[in-house]
């Protein structure tokens, strides 16, 4: 499960290839789960709410940000 | 009696703005962290918000409600320049552009819209009175 709360994104250490992952949204404001990479995921989650997202098949380090608030990043580490 | 009622609705509008921005302050402290930061701004523009409505509330003078609208103006202005146009950090303000409406936003900015449009119509019909007398 990757949770946001208070702009920050909280991810497990490591997440396994296709996998779904629930995503809950603690802020009131909305957000987005954007892999940096062209062509990869880009996951909305309004504010206070959860959604689920497939993980990619492929392992590595995805770069990600929240669209609306670039400051806010991590990294996603499917493996 | 209408001047005790525009009174009391600006002060509502004003502190609803003031609340959603002591909310939403913290998030806003990591999202726009340049400058003095998004949060630290937002605690300004509460306790502001916050100082108008009492004075408002208290006085109900031309001063009163000619603060009250550019307190409460400039923080719709805000908001809506923020949502539209990707304004970059200027000395210690940080860019805030956020390019999305959301329940919390919204209500800030209509609660300000109509706290600003009561505190224009109370400055007006106060000006016309003294200019009648």
């Amino acid at each position: 499960m990757i949770t946001i709360t208070e702009f920050e994104y909280v991810m497990p250490q490591t997440i396994a290839p296709g996998a779904v992952v629930t995503i809950v949204n603690e802020d009131d404001a909305p957000h987005t789960l954007t892999a940096k990479t062209e062509g990869g995921f880009d996951v909305d989650v309004s504010g206070g709410e959860t959604v689920t997202f497939t993980a990619p098949d492929e392992a590595g380090e995805y770069a990600v940000i929240c669209t609306y608030h670039p400051a806010m990043s991590g990294t996603l580490v499917i493996g | 009696m209408l001047m005790i009622v525009l009174r009391v609705l600006i002060g509502v509008g004003l502190m609803v703005s003031a609340v959603i921005h002591l909310q939403l302050a913290s998030g806003f402290q990591q999202a726009a962290p340049s400058g003095i930061g998004g949060g630290a701004l937002f605690r300004i523009q509460a306790v502001v918000s916050i100082l108008a409505a009492a004075y408002v509330l208290i006085r109900g003078s031309r001063a009163a409600f000619a603060i009250a609208a550019i307190v409460a103006l400039s923080a719709l202005a805000a908001v809506v320049l923020y949502r539209y146009v990707q304004v970059p950090a200027i000395g210690p303000i940080p860019s805030m552009y956020e390019p999305v409406w959301y329940p919390q936003k919204a209500l800030t900015a209509v609660a300000e819209a109509f706290a600003g449009t009561l505190a224009v119509i109370g400055y007006v019909l106060l000006l016309r009175r003294r200019n009648d007398t």
